[in-house]
């Protein structure tokens, strides 16, 4: 620590530091356009002059630049730095609509007021979509810009000579305006070196000098994968979202946590009007910091509200007509008892969903409980249980103490996932942080082609179904599995054997549609691969990343078959039999998520009784005979516990809408109603409930230490290694590869929406230009993927980045058409001979 | 293992001979100065010519080649090479001389007497030698360019025969040690020669002391100072000398790999550097072993892509480090952290060219030229309203105004009115000052101006400095990377204001605008914006009533474009017809007799009025309406 004088006052700051950033932390307020906490200084807008006293060749120098050393004098406020300050502010307002920063009159005016000064209105601040939250506005008030006489105002502009650069609007997430550029780089920066996309370019020089996306192109044909880490940085409104950009002036932020994946990004709602209109990064989360995805930034408004059920409905006949709520109730009670008395407790069972929180959560299980079933599960919980259990054997627990900030020191990381990039993005920015800044060594295990391919070491492209043999080959050194390149082998191999040792991890993330069977080989292979490289301490090493945000914590709240009870494939046959009559599902869509489609809407529609509780209409819900309306996840409030076991505040960012109720209280009034008389009805009781029969913390301790409170880590591992799994035949045809794809929301895709992904980028079929070859079909073409009973209709795109033989769709492609190729048992258990059929040309 | 000088006494012995063979040819030998400039002043078709005319009549002639002599107002040249060892060199030959100089060459003495310009080597009854010429009245001896005219550039063994690579054979032989080669550096007095003036060996002395193994050794042949072409002279005249300096250097600063950055705009010296690096790898003077030491040295030639501010050495290594070519920010300075992030030392083209020399004659005898200052050597380039353009190896101390003598005064018997050294970021130094001005640094200090790397243009009483400040401005706020928004944004204002003062539309406020603007501009994050106000400060300085007279859109004797026109005062005029077929844009209009001039495309080159004074006129534009500014 060294000592220095900051306007008088002594400040201890760590030598080296920017000096920007002590000022900063000091709460002096300082321009500084283009500098970003943490990165290298860019030093490009030049507005953080600070005089240091006896700095050579002059004290005015740029507090991003400067070093803090012991002794150091630094003012703020002299009249100097004001007027250089104020000097060089104008240099950048001279290219940037500006009458507005500089007018005395900006706070008296309104929207719509006639400009005095006779102001374009394009060109006012009061038109701006960032008024008021504009680091240039700010900015220009810190140096009191209005003080300053701007020669250049009125001026013919040599950068008018080119014509205006055409604002980029095509896209449903980011929208680029040029205009209001000041070329201060922290979008590309941003995008480089923090998300390393390297989608945002700096082009030309001179007055053409402008931010390109790609090589100058739309945004949308750039690698942009509109993550917004970009729109986070600007200071203007170049980079804007297109979602609410013209009301995103929120009013009050309130934090919370994404649960769009297992990573649990904490992010913070603005609100206004009673309504998310802006997320930003929460810091809180150690693991996700200042990033997250595409589907934090946008998941609350990837579905229209007038989408939402703002009341419940009731069947009748071939319908389902809105309801009150206490009506749907007691048809949804009603239907229940109905066949509890008829045909038995065991004849009802309950599914939960991973989307849900542990709140609601547990009241399902007391639900259940109340009813009498055993039969609880949810659509992946096979997939979870079986990773659990392999867990279990190689660790004797599956609740290892392995959190995902290890990964960023460690130096070998093997990844075991279809495509980390698109399902964990920000592990996959992590990782790419760790092969940049440390040079960590990164092995992929897939079927297919990701964004992290470019970062990794190696890369063992196996077919589906192949990732155990991988792993466990490369856990024994073993030969290469069928079909992978013998030198990309010999590569991975090298990078695992001089890997072993104090810094290395497994991170496995599984598919639902994959299926138990498949799941648990790959984990186990996973785990014997994680304790081949760290030996007794592979329990701190293994990362199991679950698809979905709360499968951990949902499986902690006892969503799992109890005694005697039937797993979800089970209730689904048993349904088909007519053993199982009635079924409660709350916030699941098993025809989206779960293999076995035409199985599953065959049991559903054999059912006397279907309870349905959720937020959207979704293609399960048509089947019901009451659906009780609930909020959306972005107006609930409740925990969930992401894949390092943090139990993380999902906080409510607005009122229920209409007759929406809270997950919590449309529970606890069923299972009130079912016989359970002490079931808590609000999200603070219901937490202390849970707290006190789980041992989970409780939220006085979870919100005094936000995102570091960890539910029922294991205390100590042991490393048994488990047989190497049973090798999978291959069979004939094309094997099927299926997972989360990036862009596609749950919500839009569980009302089976055109715009579930709405960059429609990913809705295709990646063929092998081998197999495309053989079956005579092209980028483009549109085809049948058939198992010869069922077909999906879709687009191909040819991409080596699947080997020959395997076919990649995204899970949630055509409200997941895809799930009637697969029986229940998942891709795992699948046996049928995939085909393409070309389509005759219309 | 035989001993580095062992292997160089291999490499002479075989060179000596092919050199003595081509210095006394058994037959004359026609060389043909290929060089940039003369290939754009017709060398080639020359060339073509004289080789038709000697194959038509069989001529028992041979051709070669040969870098230009420096004279490059006679351009293109050709040198004759007669058996006894005498070299005579003609210019301009152009292709109808292409019969006298082989008519010359093949024993009809005479044929080409008005082409002579003198002999370079051996005598020649009635020519004098060429160093006789009054041109080179301030070279009192060549050093740097001793091997032009003398040598092929593109042959390593007339290199070798000329004594180069004994002193980097001695060298890697470790008979010196790498201290003792940066000291003599100093000792010599040797600084950087791209403007900055940096002590040589002291910026060797960072490198060799940066940590780990990889340093890079990086060669700026960025030159893009228009009316410099030092660079190119050293790189296309004898590109074995520089890759001589940089092996030096690589000893010097513990270096196994060097880039040189040269510029696309220099394709001769592109393929000269790159052959002359095969050559040298192929010989053992360059790759893994080199003269048989076991040393690596391994050298790349990487081409730049236009950008001028790629000429300063953080952009040049951002360049080389697959980066956007923008200067970076420092520090860390290149010997932490340059070329491919690597610690770098970066030293310009004619740096390197000295090295050599120091090498093989030591410092004393380096000292022997130039001032206490700054001693030795250094090749300029003078062009601009002079008789004689061409480049000169002169001392440094050299006076300006017999250079100017040397380079027959003014055209046209003008007077001189601006020196402008040091490219578009360089000064404009009024003509007053040069009896004072001597070729060294510290000369130009108080006129607020800089020597730079060896570009001289002389503008004469036809330019405005206005102009020339506008045209530089421009080129600066063009070529701004884009980093700093002082520079990109204060050079598009200042060249704004500029053009409003030349169309007469000046203001009171534009003056202190102006000083704001270089006030501001200092905080900028390279030379390039920091040095880019420079030109109009010195035009505020120097010429401050020349400033005056445009604000008040009076035009006595300059080029105003936005306050003066060209006119057709006289249409029957029959020198309006050769105004019209010599102007370079095709500004006049209408048929013979009844012309018109097009203001919008006209450049006032002023080509028109010197071959029609009266019939076309330049006049002032009747005013244009002011305009009030609101708010």
């Amino acid at each position: 620590m060294v000592q220095i004088t900051l306007n008088g006052q002594t400040v201890e700051a760590s030598a080296g530091r920017r000096l920007v950033e002590v000022i900063k932390e000091q709460g002096v307020a300082i321009t500084n356009l283009c500098y970003i906490d943490g990165l290298d200084p860019y030093a490009g807008c030049r507005t953080c002059i600070v005089d240091v006293v006896g700095a050579r060749p002059t004290p005015l120098q740029l507090a991003c630049v400067t070093q803090v050393a012991d002794g150091m004098v630094v003012n703020t406020e002299t009249a100097e730095v004001k007027r250089t300050r104020q000097s060089v502010m104008s240099l950048i307002l001279a290219n940037h609509p500006d009458r507005c920063l500089t007018c005395h009159r900006r706070v008296h005016c309104m929207p719509g007021d006639i400009c005095l000064r006779d102001d374009v209105v394009t060109h006012r601040c009061l038109t701006c979509s960032k008024n008021y939250r504009c680091e240039l506005q700010t900015s220009c008030e810190i140096v009191d810009q209005g003080d300053f006489e701007e020669p250049w105002v009125g001026e013919p502009r040599s950068y008018y000579e080119t014509p205006p650069p055409e604002p980029d609007r095509g896209n449903p997430f980011l929208e680029y305006d040029p205009q209001m550029c000041i070329l201060c780089t922290r979008c590309v920066r941003a995008c480089d070196d923090l998300r390393h996309t390297g989608a945002v370019t700096l082009s030309g020089k001179g007055h053409r000098t402008m931010i390109a996306f790609g090589t100058g192109g739309s945004i949308h044909e750039s690698d942009c994968n509109f993550c917004g880490a970009c729109i986070d940085v600007c200071p203007t409104a170049t980079l804007m979202e297109k979602p609410n950009k013209w009301v995103g002036r929120a009013d009050d932020w309130t934090n919370s946590a994404c649960n769009s994946c297992a990573v649990g990004c904490t992010i913070s709602y603005g609100v206004a009007d009673d309504r998310p209109v802006i997320v930003r990064p929460d810091r809180l989360n150690p693991f996700s910091r200042d990033q997250i995805c595409v589907r934090g930034r946008f998941g609350y408004v990837a579905v229209a509200e007038r989408e939402r059920l703002t009341r419940s409905l009731v069947r009748a006949g071939q319908r389902l007509l809105p309801a009150t709520f206490d009506q749907a109730l007691t048809t949804a009670v009603d239907a229940l008892t109905a066949v509890k008395s008829a045909h038995g407790a065991d004849a009802i069972a309950v599914l939960g969903s991973p989307l849900a929180t542990n709140e609601e959560a547990y009241l399902l299980a007391r639900l259940a409980r109340a009813i009498g079933t055993p039969h609880v599960d949810f659509s992946h919980g096979m997939v979870h249980r079986a990773v659990a259990d392999a867990m279990r054997a190689a660790f004797s627990t599956d609740r290892v103490p392995a959190t995902l900030t290890d990964l960023e020191q460690a130096q070998t990381v093997v990844v075991a996932a279809l495509d980390v990039e698109d399902s964990h993005q920000v592990v996959s920015v992590r990782l790419k942080d760790a092969v940049i800044k440390r040079k960590a060594q990164v092995v992929i295990v897939s079927p297919k082609w990701t964004a992290l391919d470019r970062w990794a070491a190696a890369i063992v492209r196996v077919a589906p179904g192949q990732e155990a043999a991988a792993l466990q080959g490369l856990a024994d050194g073993g030969s290469a599995p069928a079909g992978v390149d013998a030198a990309a082998w010999a590569r991975a191999l090298n990078v695992v054997s001089r890997g072993k040792g104090a810094s290395a991890a497994v991170v496995y993330a599984p598919n639902g549609a994959d299926g138990a069977a498949r799941a648990g080989a790959a984990a186990t292979a996973a785990a014997n691969l994680a304790i081949a490289l760290r030996g007794a301490e592979a329990g701190s090493a293994f990362h199991y990343l679950p698809t979905d945000a709360n499968v951990l914590g949902i499986a902690d709240m006892g969503i799992a078959p109890g005694a005697g009870g039937k797993s979800f494939p089970e209730i689904i046959e048993a349904a088909q039999r007519g053993e199982v009559k009635a079924l409660v599902i709350h916030a699941d869509n098993p025809l989206l998520n779960a293999p076995g489609r035409t199985a599953i809407e065959a049991a559903l529609q054999g059912l006397q009784a279907l309870v349905v509780i959720d937020s959207l209409r979704s293609t399960t819900a048509e089947y019901a005979t009451a659906v009780l309306a609930a909020a959306p996840f972005f107006a609930t409030d409740g925990t969930i516990t992401n894949a390092d076991r943090r139990v993380l505040h999902q906080r409510s960012a607005q009122r229920a809408r209409g007759q929406q109720s809270d997950g919590v209280a449309i529970l606890a009034a069923l299972a009130n109603r079912l016989g359970d008389r002490e079931a808590p009805s609000g999200f603070t009781e219901a937490h202390e409930a849970l707290a006190a029969a789980t041992g989970y913390p409780t939220m006085a301790q979870v919100d005094g230490a936000p995102a570091q409170v960890r539910a029922l880590v294991a205390t100590s591992t042991t490393a048994k290694p488990q047989p190497a799994p049973a090798p999978t035949p291959a069979h004939s045809g094309l094997t099927l590869a299926t997972g989360r794809s990036l862009y596609t929301s749950w919500d839009a895709a569980s009302i089976h929406s055109d715009d579930a992904d709405k960059l429609h980028r990913e809705e295709a079929v990646w063929l092998n230009p081998r197999d495309a070859e053989a079956a005579g079909v092209r980028t483009g073409d549109v085809v049948d993927l058939t198992d010869g009973i069922a077909s999906v209709r879709i687009a191909v795109k040819l991409d080596d980045g699947v080997a020959a033989g395997t076919a990649y769709v995204p899970h949630y492609y055509d409200g997941g058409a895809l799930m009637a190729l697969l029986p229940l048992g998942g891709a795992g258990a699948s046996t049928a001979a995939l085909r393409v059929r070309a389509l005759q040309p219309a | 293992m035989p001993d580095a000088i062992e292997r160089y006494e291999a490499l002479r012995t075989t060179a000596d001979a092919e050199y003595a063979a081509w210095r006394n040819p058994l037959r004359p030998r026609i060389d043909v100065a290929i060089d940039q400039s003369s290939i754009s002043n017709g060398a080639l078709k020359t060339r073509a010519a004289l080789e038709r005319v000697a194959a038509e009549r069989n001529a028992a002639v041979d051709f070669g080649r040969v870098h230009g002599y420096g004279m490059q107002w006679v351009h293109p040249s050709v040198q004759v090479t007669f058996p006894d060892g005498a070299t005579v060199l003609y210019g301009p030959v152009r292709e109808a001389d292409a019969a006298a100089i082989v008519d010359e060459a093949t024993g009809r003495w005479g044929a080409a007497a008005t082409l002579r310009l003198g002999t370079i080597t051996g005598k020649r009854e009635g020519v004098p030698s060429i160093r006789q010429h009054p041109f080179f009245a301030l070279e009192p001896e060549r050093r740097l360019l001793r091997n032009l005219g003398l040598t092929d550039p593109e042959s390593l063994n007339h290199y070798l025969a000329r004594d180069g690579y004994r002193a980097s054979a001695r060298i890697f032989g470790r008979h010196v040690s790498e201290e003792v080669v940066r000291n003599t550096l100093n000792d010599a007095g040797l600084t950087g020669r791209g403007g900055a003036n940096f002590p040589a060996g002291t910026k060797w002395g960072f490198l060799f002391g940066a940590p780990g193994e990889e340093h890079y050794l990086v060669c700026n042949a960025d030159e893009g100072d228009p009316g410099a072409w030092v660079n190119r002279v050293v790189m296309e005249g004898d590109p074995h000398l520089l890759l001589e300096g940089m092996l030096i250097g690589a000893y010097g600063t513990k270096s196994k790999a060097g880039f040189i950055y040269l510029r696309d705009e220099y394709p001769l010296a592109i393929a000269r550097m790159e052959a002359a690096i095969r050559d040298a790898e192929a010989a053992g003077i360059l790759g893994d072993d080199i003269f048989g030491t076991g040393m690596p040295f391994h050298l790349r030639v990487i081409r730049g892509a236009g950008a001028y501010v790629c000429g300063d050495e953080t952009g040049l290594l951002a360049s080389i480090s697959d980066e956007r070519g923008m200067p970076r920010v420092k520090p860390p300075f290149p010997a932490a952290r340059g070329a491919l992030n690597k610690p770098s030392n970066v030293n310009n083209v004619e740096t390197f060219a000295n090295v050599p020399l120091i090498a093989a004659h030591g410092s004393e005898w380096y000292r022997e030229m130039g001032t206490k200052a700054q001693s030795g050597t250094k090749i300029f380039s003078f062009s601009g309203d002079i008789v004689r353009t061409g480049f000169m190896e002169v001392p440094f101390g050299a006076s300006l105004a017999k250079i100017l003598e040397a380079c027959g005064g003014i055209e046209g018997g003008r007077a001189l009115h601006a020196i402008q050294p040091g490219g578009p970021l360089g000064s404009l130094v009024p003509a007053s000052a040069l009896p004072k001005l001597t070729l060294e640094p510290a000369s130009f200090t108080p006129y607020d101006a800089m020597l730079g790397g060896g570009g001289i243009v002389f503008a004469s009483d036809r330019n405005s400095v206005l102009v020339l400040a506008e045209m530089f401005a421009q080129f600066v706020e063009e070529e701004s990377c884009g980093r700093c928004t002082t520079c990109h944004g204060g050079n598009q204002r200042k060249t704004e204001i500029i053009r409003r003062v030349m169309d007469g539309n000046g203001r009171r406020d534009d003056e202190p605008n102006l000083m704001m603007i270089d006030r501001t501009i200092q905080f900028s994050n390279c030379a390039h914006g920091q040095l880019s106000p420079k030109s109009m400060r010195n035009v505020l300085q120097h010429f401050h009533a020349e400033y005056e007279a445009a604000m008040r859109g009076e035009d006595a004797t300059l080029s105003l474009k936005g306050a003066t026109r060209f006119r057709v005062a006289q249409p029957r005029d029959a020198r309006v017809e050769e105004a019209v077929a010599i102007c370079p844009v095709g500004a006049f209009h209408g048929s013979p007799g009844a012309r018109s001039i097009d203001e919008a495309e006209c450049i006032h080159c002023q080509a028109c009025t010197d071959v029609a004074p009266g019939a076309v006129v330049r006049e002032a534009k009747p005013a244009a309406p002011r305009m009030v500014p609101i708010g």
